[in-house]
């Protein structure tokens, strides 16, 4: 044990910008890729990481001090930026958990897989990122590398458990089969979907006929082609209005306000470009891994786990994107205890929707509620997240004098709170949650397989 | 020299596994091109200058340029039809 943990303390001693890159270079060449290409990909990785680290630096240099005079000027309590999933993924991506997390990844889903307790396949590499955040915010808390992997690995389990039952319903909603969802970010969704959706169908049947709850095509059209939407919709614009209106309420003079604005478009500009060089880094491994799931494909009851973003192209959710705008910010005005300003995650809100979607079955009054009220918690849980966070982006490298950052989107931090405030509590607690959740996933998963699998032989004995 | 503009969710992490993939298909066709990347919502800014419209998901409205669905470059299951329609587009 010792000794593993020495080795990442040595390891991660590189600093990220070498760390990374080797890991990545060293898995590329173990999964086979060319060693030309496997290296390459580290090296690109690496160039994604400071780029990234240059964008972040926009916040810190220009939001930063507005956020300060939001609380010191305007008497307003928010002090936390909200940088996005963007630069959450690459700040995870950026640590020690994170260099390890793709071979961990891979072989923990082999292993689920062999002995039966799921039947995702989850070759989506790219979102072991949010696997990575709950381990990095462990083992920043306990010190202890094995405990950050563990609590990494059970949050991968109990998302096997929400893909794998939600797969058919998935499926169904989004009209793309074969597929589940293990994204690790959307477990908020899921339950708070399943526990809302029993609430809606009673006082459905209570109070009112549910006839009218589908939107049709054109709604959502109208309101995507709508200017004003349209405009709010465009991260440049996004960030020049509200970094500017942010900068006047915080007392700014003129010039500083209209460039705070610049600096908001800039960062919203950037990041993805920045984050999107990291997953060129990545993309070698991913078509590696690729290759060998095609050599699995004779198993057809396997499905193959999707990103969460197959969900964004339904209508309702297309109409939630937009309308989730405006909600948001309001909601960070008035919900209490909250300190985070959104910024980076309001072009992401449908994300936050998805999935909610797929649970309430396209029904557009039932996801907008769910996610409003989704929206309260995420804020709260953000703000009180936000002095780790940036520890943990801090020791990764990224460098802040004023900014508290913490992000809205990515839906992470409500699957990463528990693992980290158990472990916080006390090593044993975090120990024995993790393993409860590990060990239940597998039970419950071999018992439900093993019924269905029953069912679907006695429906096959009588079709006969 | 053909314009092919691959949009997923965020423009970001979908789009590139398939630009990938296309690219492959493009390179082995010996098919000149330039691959755009883009969120959905982005499409419309650089319609006018493609010639085909690759994304993760159905499309919710109709563009000036034909569109193939590219998700079973991810899953793959179907990824052969969409290479021939690809193809067949673009010759």
């Amino acid at each position: 044990m010792a000794f593993i943990n020495e080795f990442f303390a040595n390891l991660a001693g590189l600093g990220k910008y070498l760390m990374v890159p080797l890991m990545i270079a060293i898995i590329g060449i173990l999964f086979k890729v060319n060693v030309n290409k496997a290296i390459k990909g580290g090296i690109t990785v690496g160039i994604g990481l400071f780029g990234l680290d240059l964008a972040l630096s926009i916040v810190s240099d220009y939001l930063g001090p507005v956020a300060n005079g939001l609380v010191t000027k305007a008497n307003l309590n928010l002090d936390v930026v909200d940088v996005g999933w963007q630069a959450l993924s690459g700040i995870a991506f950026g640590t020690e958990i994170g260099a390890m997390i793709i071979p961990v990844m891979i072989l923990f889903n082999a292993i689920m897989l062999a002995i039966g307790a799921t039947r995702t396949m989850n070759v989506d590499i790219w979102n072991f990122w949010h696997y990575a955040l709950t381990g990095s915010l462990v083992y920043f808390v306990t010190n202890n590398f094995l405990y950050g992997l563990l609590a990494a690995i059970a949050h991968a389990a109990i998302i096997l458990l929400f893909a794998d039952r939600t797969a058919s319903r998935v499926q169904e909603v989004t009209g793309i089969p074969g597929i589940s969802i293990p994204h690790g970010g959307v477990l908020d969704q899921w339950i708070f979907g399943f526990i809302m959706e029993p609430i809606y169908n009673f006082i459905g049947k209570r109070f009112r006929n549910d006839k009218k709850t589908k939107i049709d095509n054109g709604q959502g059209k109208k309101l995507q082609e709508n200017a004003i939407f349209k405009i709010i919709q465009d991260p440049i614009y996004l960030g020049f209005i509200l970094g500017t209106v942010l900068g006047f309420i915080a007392g700014q003079g003129a010039k500083t306000s209209f460039t705070t604005g610049m600096a908001m478009a800039a960062f919203l500009y950037l990041t993805p470009r920045m984050v999107k060089i990291l997953m060129e880094g990545l993309l070698p491994i991913n078509q590696a891994v690729q290759k060998m799931r095609s050599k699995m494909d004779g198993n057809s009851d396997l499905y193959i786990g999707m990103d969460n973003a197959v969900g964004l192209g339904h209508n309702t959710v297309m109409l939630i994107t937009v309308i989730a705008i405006p909600i948001l910010i309001v909601l960070a005005a008035i919900v209490p205890g909250n300190r985070v300003i959104p910024i980076a995650s309001l072009a992401a809100c449908g994300y936050c929707s998805s999935m909610l979607n797929v649970v309430h079955k396209g029904k557009f009054g039932r996801t907008l509620f769910s996610t409003t009220i989704l929206f309260i918690s995420t804020l709260l849980i953000a703000s009180y997240m936000a002095p780790v966070i940036t520890e943990v982006a801090i020791l990764s490298g990224f460098e802040t004098e004023y900014a508290l950052i913490s992000s809205l989107s990515g839906g992470t931090l409500i699957a990463a709170a528990p693992f980290f405030l158990a472990f916080r509590f006390s090593n044993t607690v975090g120990l024995i949650f993790s393993l409860i959740i590990i060990v239940g996933t597998i039970v419950l998963q071999r018992i439900y397989f093993k019924k269905r699998d029953q069912q679907e032989e006695t429906k096959e004995v009588k079709q006969v | 020299m053909k314009t092919i503009i691959i949009a997923c969710g965020s423009g970001i992490a979908t789009s590139t596994m398939i630009s990938a993939n296309v690219e492959e298909i493009l390179n082995d066709a010996n098919i000149a091109h330039e691959i755009i990347q883009c969120s959905i919502p982005e499409i419309e800014s650089y319609e006018s200058r493609a010639d085909l419209i690759i994304s993760t998901s159905q499309l919710q409205r109709e563009y000036s340029v034909p569109s193939v669905v590219g998700i079973g470059f991810i899953t793959g299951k179907d990824s052969e039809e969409a290479k021939k329609e690809i193809l067949e587009i673009l010759s």
